[in-house]
Order: structure tokens, then C-alpha cells, then sequence
């Protein structure tokens, strides 16, 4: 809905105001084919309307859906922190009670992965082991090390909630059930884009909106080849690779294909909002963005130089950034449980 | 309800009624200059939110959105990301004659988030926000000016915590605002490189004026009155952008701060004690001077580290990375005078007398390191030495005689003008 609006008014802009150059006709230059972030893909039977988004964001923070009544999905998906939670290795179930960097207790295996964009991928999780939002949902549920509550109870427990009971009345004429579970809250994951950043700003026809650093960056990162993963403009794939990261313990991609080409290949995650989303790679060992590009510049097929190493992260930083789809954490869930408190951002 | 593209091309075309510039053309495409003439004009609609956020939606780098005279209702939060060089400014006789109006806001935290570059917010007035007023993050070169922001309630704990705030962004400009009634600060300046602040007005606030975890700021020309705390130079634990260095606060006026304190509980502020009128907290290199400090409550100036706030507060942190000590502070050629009469309960634990002196300094020093607080030509400002621990423990060991500290240290430059 958003997108078609983004889309309407710059229609209008052009057409309407002659203010935009035609796209092509002296519109910026681009190291590949000019392409717009697409629309969300709707499998067939989502519901994606305000209110199922609403729904699915009390969801996201209500504790309600963990068995202990301590995590909720913002525990690790934090709006403060990219859509992760900023630390090296996840940590979910018998963490200390506060989230975001700093939090202790027993790490999971992988780092949190942004939820910017999950809405496009095909597959999600960093081995690509959910065929869709409303899939993935239930393996943190039913994660002994994560929250802990069988799907089934996590229905019940919302329906015995007065507030839910009447939301999912009035989104679902089936009301509360495991798939309307799932379906609220991939409605709210579905509206975690950033579509208006200033690399789409610059793909729309205004120059203006990248400096010449970003520019600089924007072509070297594609003369350093990172586009062919990392494919603009989601500037992420549904493929997998192994990148070197780690020790090799993890299997990654082998665990749900059994390839032994896949050992070790982990998703290409997308670049945009990644100035906020690391600790970076499937075990958060590179820990700044500039490290990152290193880390990938070292393993191009060319040779990436130092002033071009920083115009990337430059681009990466600035043209790529757009939170202004970020969700609001709300007061109070309808639970009336303590959501989790994020201790290393200062009440504000 | 009119249609969002139908409300969008009577805006551009009521524009190219009203501005010599029309809604741009191709030949005028600025390359991402600043310009303050207007490009897209709008009006109060009978739907604003859809009239605003589509003309924000629509600019283009370098243009000016324009708001005409009057009130704009809005039920959800506007956002503007991507877009460098834009100005968004009321054009009425006097921000007054603009006001963004939150009152029924429903939806989003704050009333309005920015993240893009060279972003300026002029001349109109923001009420009412639900939570935060205006936001600009991880941007360059962001301007407030001329931009009034309040409450109508008055000071209230439901407030939002902050009216104007530019976090982690670089070279910010803050200029001729004014803020009643925020629950934290009235106008914030945090976890930024290089900013001024300077004309403004705060009051109403629990904070009127705060610089937090940044690096080369001066704060000048500023009147914090009836707040908790007239202005705060503060370095906290567990923030993106570490280390509050080099605030230069000077030529301020902070009087009569005695406001209650009305944080939301868990808020850091909520520990301010009222009466205080400027408060240093584990800054290093401030530079205090040719301020005018009168007549507020608790004491004048107040210089502590973190490890007074465990102590007094209970107060802890685990922020491998934070630095809690002042270190270097030079206070200077001030006015601080009628301080410290009419203490609150945090102060009387530390003065059991009953009035506090106009200049205070906790004492605590890192081990080894020689004390670097200099007080100097303040007048007839009254001194208090805490002397660390050992004073806490036991007030004989407290010292009012500022001899020891009449010494100099190197003034800091005056931050060059930007070019926003």
C-alpha cells in the first residue's frame, strides 16, 4: 500500500509538476539496470491489512508467546538495533533480563538476523530452513533454546486474552489459531521495508540525493563485483555462500539440502540498513561495517583498493539507510506482561 | 476524505500559483544546494497527514516544502528519509501562525522522524507531540531554527521525553527555538559530533537544555528558567556514540529552576535533583564561562562523575567502554549568584544545613590524577568541595575554599558557523 503511494506521487511529481528528469533522459547514472524496489510479494490467503499489521505488532513484543513469559520476538528483533539485537551470537531463553548488547546468558549458534526486508526473501533464516514468513514463525516458537511454547499453546494463550480475542475477531473470521497467528505477525514483518532510502531517491531521478562519496561508492561496488550477490535493489539474493566466515563448524545451507556443496554457505544477507545490523556475518565475528567490506573486498575477483574499500562502506552507510519504516514499540501489550527491556539504549 | 493523488495535485498546482519556482522544473534541479524559496507549497486539508506526508514523500534533494499559515491536524507520525538538502518551513508572519498539531495522534512514536542530510525544520510551531517531538538520527548537518515545540498540558510526566532531537548525527545547528513541557529535555543534543545550540528558549522541562555523549559542542545565548535542571553537559554508559568532550556553555542565562521533577520512572533524569541550574556529569574538557546563573533552588553549577550517582543513587552500569569521571573543567568569569536556598531532599542529604553554595564539585578524581577542576572570577559565587568519598562519609572533610582552584586552562575555540 505504502510503495503504491511512493509510487503515485512521484508519478505526480513528473507528470503532474514537470519536476523530475525523465529516468531516461539525463536521469543519474547506474552501474546496472534501473530497477525500483518491487512490491511485497502476498502469498495467496494473507491477510495484509492495517489491522493485521497492528495485530501482529503487539505480537512482536508481547513476552506472551514465550513459555516462560520472558522473550518476545523484539528480544532479538529489536527496532533499537536493525532489526537484531547487536550482539555476536543470539541469546534467547535464560538470558538476563535485559536485551541488546551486553545481554548474557547461553548463546545460540547464529547472530540475530536483520528483519529489514524479510518480507521479499524466499527463504528465511541464514540457512534458508523456513519457505515463508508465516513458516518461520514457529521455529523460535518451538526452539527449546529460543521461546519455548509449543505453537499450539501460544494460540491458546492469546485467545485466553480478551484484547487478542477481539483483534483476531475482526481480522480473521476464523479468530485465533495457529495460522492466524503466523499470518499476524508475518502481516507485521511484511512492513519492515525500507524502500525510500536515498539509493532509491537516486534511482527515481534525483541525482541529488547521493554525494559524491556515495556516488564513488555506489560504482565501486559494483566494479568490486558485490552486486552480483548482494543484487540491487534489495541488495541481498535467495542464494547461499560460504564466505570463509567462522571455523567451518557450522554447516549452514548443508542442514536443510544435504549438498555438500552448500556446507558451510550461509545466506546473502541484504545490505540495506546495514550500517545497523551488525555484528555482521552468521556468527557476528566481524564486528564494524568497514571490517565487513574488508572481509569481502579480500575475496573479490578484483583487486578492491583502500580508497575504494571506504567509498563502499561510505555508500553502504549512508545511501542504503532508511528506518523510516522503523515500528513503534508500543506502551503496553494487551498481555499486561513486562515486555523486554532493552538496557544498553538509556530510557529516552 | 479527499484522495491522497487528488490532495497531491491541488497542492502542486495551488504551488505554481503561489511561487515563481512551480513545483521545479528539469532546469531548475538544484544539485543538492540548499534553497529557502518554496517549492512545493501545502495548506491545512481536511486531511493533513495524507497532504503532508505525500508532499514529503514527493520532494526531491535540494527543495523547500512550504507550509502556509494555520493548523494542521495530525493523527500519525510524518517521516522523511533519503532526501538531502530539504527544508520543511512555515511561512506565516510568525512560527505561531504554523502549528503542527499532534493532539489526536494515534500512530508513531514521535511526531516527526528525519533521516537525511542537510535537513532543516523552520519557522512553525510543533504541539502536542504523542511521544518525542521531532527526531533527526544518523544524518549531517541537520537545523532547528526558529522552531517552536510544547506541550499544552504543561509539564506532565506523559509527556514525550524529548521535543527537538538530533542523535548520532554530525555538525548540528539549533538555533532561536523554544520548548515548553518535555519529560526529559527540551531541546537535546546527543551522541553527535560537533554541534551549537544557541538562542534558545527552554523552560517547563525536566531538562531544559542537554548535551549528551558528543564531542565539540557550544551552547550559547540559551535561557533555561523552571525546569528541574536549567542545562545538563552529560556523559552516559551504554549509548551507540561514547565520550562527552569539549562542551563550551557560555553567555546562557539559567535562573529559577526549581520545577518538580516529572520524569517517567526508570529515566536516568529522573535522578536530577530540582534547583539544579547547570549539571556536568563525566564530561571531559567543559568549559564554563561568562553565564549568568542565578537564583535556582539547589546549587548554581554542579560538577560530578558517575561514581557519585552510585554512590547517592544506586545507580549501576556494565558498559565496558564508559569513561566516568569529570576530567578537566574550567569555570570561569560567571555570574552564579542566589543559589542554593531552597533545597530539595537529594541536595539536604548532601548539605544537612539547608542551603547548598553556588558552585559544587563532587571531588572524585580518577586514582593518580591530579584534580583538573579550575573555578575562577566567578564574583562573589559561593564553593563547595565534596572531596570525594572521604567527604561523602564525613562533611568535615569538605572544603568551601576555591584557592586551590583558581587556575587556568586553555579556552576552547569557537566552533566555525556550517554550512547547512
Amino acid at each position: 500500500m505504502r510503495r503504491t503511494r511512493v509510487a503515485l506521487a512521484g508519478a505526480l511529481l513528473i507528470a503532474g509538476c514537470g519536476g523530475a528528469p525523465e529516468p531516461e533522459a539525463g536521469a543519474p547514472r547506474l552501474p546496472w539496470a534501473r530497477e525500483a524496489m518491487p512490491e511485497v510479494p502476498l502469498p495467496s490467503g494473507a491477510v495484509q491489512t492495517p489491522e493485521a499489521v497492528e495485530l501482529g505488532r503487539l505480537l512482536f513484543y508481547d513476552p506472551v508467546l514465550s513459555g516462560d513469559g520472558t522473550l518476545s520476538c523484539a528480544t532479538c528483533h529489536s527496532e533499537y538495533w536493525g532489526l537484531g539485537d547487536g550482539l555476536t551470537l543470539a541469546i534467547g531463553k535464560g538470558g538476563s533480563d535485559l536485551a541488546g548488547p551486553g545481554r548474557q546468558g547461553p548463546a545460540l549458534r547464529r547472530n540475530s538476523i536483520t528483519l529489514w526486508n524479510a518480507a521479499y526473501a524466499e527463504h528465511l533464516f541464514w540457512d534458508g530452513r523456513a519457505a515463508s514468513l508465516e513458516d518461520q514463525i514457529r521455529f523460535p516458537l518451538e526452539s527449546a533454546e529460543e521461546l519455548d511454547l509449543a505453537p499450539s499453546a501460544a494460540a491458546a494463550r492469546v485467545a485466553a486474552v480478551p484484547e487478542y480475542a477481539a483483534r483476531f475477531g475482526g481480522v480473521f473470521a476464523e479468530g485465533v489459531s495457529v495460522r492466524t497467528l503466523e499470518g499476524a505477525l508475518a502481516a507485521f514483518v511484511r512492513s519492515l521495508t525500507t524502500t525510500r532510502s536515498a539509493y532509491d531517491r537516486y534511482v527515481a531521478g534525483d541525482e541529488g540525493t547521493l554525494d559524491a562519496g556515495a556516488k564513488d561508492g555506489l560504482f565501486a561496488f559494483a566494479r568490486a563485483g558485490c552486486a552480483g550477490c548482494h543484487v540491487p535493489p534489495r541488495f541481498d539474493a535467495d542464494r547461499y555462500f560460504a564466505r570463509g566466515v567462522g571455523q567451518g563448524a557450522d554447516p549452514g545451507r548443508f542442514d536443510v539440502t544435504g549438498d555438500e556443496a552448500d556446507r558451510g554457505a550461509f545466506r546473502v544477507p541484504t545490505l540495506r540498513n546495514v550500517v545497523n545490523t551488525g555484528p555482521y556475518f552468521h556468527d557476528g565475528s566481524v564486528e564494524t561495517l568497514a571490517a565487513a567490506v574488508d572481509h569481502e573486498a579480500d575475496q573479490a575477483d578484483v583487486s578492491v583498493g583502500s580508497a575504494d574499500r571506504a567509498a563502499i562502506t561510505r555508500f553502504l552507510q549512508k545511501a542504503l539507510l532508511d528506518e523510516s519504516q522503523s515500528p513503534a514499540r508500543p506502551a503496553a501489550v494487551p498481555s499486561g506482561l513486562t515486555m523486554p527491556r532493552d538496557g544498553f539504549r538509556i530510557v529516552r | 476524505m479527499t484522495h491522497p493523488a487528488r490532495t497531491w495535485l491541488l497542492t502542486c498546482s495551488f504551488t505554481l500559483s503561489l511561487s515563481a519556482f512551480g513545483c521545479g522544473s528539469s532546469d531548475d534541479a538544484k544539485g543538492g544546494e540548499k534553497q529557502t524559496d518554496c517549492d512545493v507549497t501545502v495548506a491545512p486539508s481536511a486531511d493533513d497527514v495524507t497532504t503532508l506526508q505525500e508532499a514529503l514523500v514527493g520532494l526531491t534533494s535540494g527543495q523547500t516544502l512550504c507550509l502556509e499559515a494555520g493548523s494542521y491536524t495530525l493523527t500519525k507520525e510524518l517521516s522523511m528519509a533519503g532526501i538531502p538538502h530539504v527544508t520543511v518551513q512555515g511561512i506565516g508572519a510568525s512560527r505561531d501562525d504554523v502549528v503542527l498539531d499532534f493532539k489526536t495522534q494515534t500512530e508513531g512514536d514521535d511526531a516527526f522522524s528525519v533521516q537525511a542530510d542537510y535537513f532543516t525544520l523552520q519557522h512553525l510551531t510543533v504541539k502536542d507531540p504523542r511521544g518525542d517531538g521531532v527526531k533527526v538520527t544518523s544524518s549531517l548537518r541537520p537545523t532547528f531554527r526558529d522552531v517552536r515545540a510544547y506541550w499544552s498540558a504543561g509539564s506532565k510526566t506523559e509527556n514525550g521525553s524529548y521535543a527537538l532531537y538530533p542523535a548520532e548525527c554530525d555538525d548540528v545547528l539549533m538555533e532561536d527555538c523554544e520548548v515548553e513541557g518535555s519529560s526529559d529535555a527540551c531541546i537535546y543534543l546527543g551522541q553527535s559530533t560537533t554541534g551549537i545550540v544557541r538562542r534558545n528558549k527552554a523552560h517547563g522541562c525536566v531538562i531544559g537544555i542537554e548535551a549528551e555523549n558528543s564531542l565539540d559542542v557550544e551552547l550559547y545565548d540559551n535561557e533555561a528558567w523552571n525546569n528541574a535542571c536549567g542545562m545538563l553537559i552529560v556523559n552516559l554508559p551504554n549509548l551507540t556514540r561514547k565520550d562527552m568532550q569539549r562542551a563550551n556553555a557560555h553567555d546562557n542565562y539559567l535562573h529559577e529552576n526549581d520545577l518538580a521533577n516529572f520524569a517517567p520512572p526508570g529515566a536516568f533524569v529522573e535522578a536530577v535533583p530540582t534547583g539544579t541550574g547547570l549539571l556536568v556529569m563525566a564530561a571531559d574538557t567543559t568549559e564554563i564561562h561568562h553565564n549568568r546563573v542565578e537564583n535556582n533552588g539547589g546549587p548554581g553549577v554542579t560538577m560530578v562523575s558517575w561514581i557519585t550517582l552510585q554512590v547517592l543513587g544506586g545507580f549501576t552500569q556494565n558498559d565496558p567502554d564508559y569513561q566516568p569521571y569529570l576530567l578537566t573543567a574550567n569555570v570561569h568569569d560567571n555570574t552564579v549568584s542566589g543559589n542554593g536556598t531552597r533545597l530539595v531532599a537529594t541536595y539536604l542529604d548532601l548539605f544537612p544545613g539547608g542551603t547548598a553554595e553556588d558552585i559544587l564539585w563532587d571531588g572524585i578524581v580518577p586514582s593518580q590524577t591530579p584534580a583538573s577542576v579550575c573555578v575562577k572570577n566567578n564574583g562573589a559565587a559561593t564553593f563547595r568541595n565534596i572531596n570525594g568519598l572521604l567527604g561523602l562519609d564525613d562533611p568535615t572533610k569538605q572544603s568551601t575554599d576555591v584557592t586551590p582552584f583558581d587556575c587556568t586552562q586553555p579556552a576552547l575555540a569557537a566552533l566555525p558557523e556550517f554550512d547547512q
